[in-house]
Parts: C-alpha cells; structure tokens; sequence
C-alpha cells in the first residue's frame, strides 16, 4: 500500500536570518521570534501562524512586528522587512512568499519605551509555500 | 488578509462562469466556509473582541466573496499580538 510520507522544514530561523542579514543598515536593531525582556532602539518579532498542508506544500503564514522611536523609522523598518522577504523564495525552505498586508500602524496601550521616547508600532504579514521532504 | 476558495462547475462560458461567481449559491458555499473560521476566531481569550467580530457577505459586479473582522483598534491589536484570524484561517483548511 502506497503510503505518502512528507516531514516540513522549520522555517521560522529563515525568516529571522533573512530579515537580520537585510536589515544591518539599522543600528540597534533585534530581530528575534518572541519580545526582548528589554526594549532595544528598534525590534522586529517574527510569528509563525502555520497553515494548512497539501501533499508535499505547506502554507505558513508569518505575523511580523515592528516598533521603533519613531513613527516614520517604524514605517520605514517595516517597508525594509517587507523588501527582504520578498526574496525569501529561493527554495530553501520557500519556495513562494506573498500575500503580503499592511504595514499598518498598532496602537499599544501602554505604548513600549526606549529610554524615554514612546515606541511606534507597525505590523505586518505575509505567507509563504514551504516544500516538505 | 485573505484567502482563495476552489471550486466545480460545470459551467463552461466566460459569461455562466461569471453568473457563477456572483451567485447566491456560491455566497452560501463561501458562508459555510467562513463559519469555521469564525468560530475558530471565537475562542480568542479577548471577550472585546470575540464580541465585534462578524461576518459580511459583499456582492460586486463580478463576484461574492465574504469578509470577516473585528472592530478596528482591538481588530488590529489582537492580529499584531496572536495572529487570531489568521490562524483561524488555517485551522478552517484556508
């Protein structure tokens, strides 16, 4: 009996290594899946949401969270993140980004701080094909 | 964000392909589909949200489709956190 057996690749570590590798023009910048217990100059987050399999493709949708000591460098960040995952499809694991939505801009209540200044804070999402093994 | 629907018919002209997309019977197929997302959505922690969320069947020129969201300063606060609606997306096979 034919028996179709895939194994998904993690993901996750592409997307924070493409965005970490893109984004070096920004000083003081953490790109990491969950929060810093202290807030640095400016953070981004990567969420995976998953999605659903079909034979040997995977969808995984991806929540990125931006913030920044300002309004137009958390824009600004965010339109640079989305440039880079645009490149992301090279086949390993992903072989097609899309879908892409936003940024729009969240308002935190409290809002996070660096130093004194409040943090503005954009979010953005896409989704990705990832081939199975 | 959204999410593309598949599906039969048999019909074979640009012109009943396009009545097609635009009917009540497609309408009620795409409801069906975007009660399980909705109730997936539902079981977000957030009583505020769970609250606005609702659901809306739009018919344009050319086709239906269905849309379902929050209010949007807590809409946006609860996807930016946990991804609610996009996950539910996926648990509805979207």
């Amino acid at each position: 009996m034919f028996q179709f057996r895939v194994r998904f690749p993690i993901s996750d570590g592409a997307v924070v290594l493409a965005l970490t590798g893109a984004l070096t023009s920004w000083a003081g910048l953490t790109v990491q899946p969950k929060l810093p217990d202290v807030m640095t100059k400016r953070v981004v987050t990567v969420r995976n949401d998953s999605g659903p399999q079909e034979l040997s493709r995977a969808s995984r949708r991806y929540g990125i969270n931006v913030w920044a000591d300002s309004s137009v460098e958390a824009e600004n960040l965010a339109l640079d993140a989305m440039q880079a995952l645009t490149l992301l499809s090279d086949g390993s694991p992903f072989l097609s980004v899309g879908s892409f939505t936003g940024p729009f801009e969240i308002p935190d209540s409290p809002a996070y701080t660096f130093g004194n200044a409040s943090m503005t804070h954009f979010y953005f999402a896409f989704q990705g094909t990832v081939k199975g093994f | 964000m959204g999410a593309k629907v598949r599906f039969e018919t048999k019909a074979y002209t640009f012109h009943a392909m396009g009545n097609v997309m635009k009917s009540r019977k497609l309408g009620a197929v795409l409801e069906e589909i975007g009660a399980k997302v909705l109730a997936a959505a539902r079981e977000d922690p957030n009583a505020a949200y769970v609250a606005s969320l609702e659901m809306r069947q739009f018919v344009s020129a050319d086709r239906v489709s269905v849309q379902i969201g929050a209010h949007p300063v807590i809409g946006s606060r609860v996807e930016a956190k946990r991804g609610t609606l996009s996950r539910a997306l996926g648990r509805a096979g979207l």
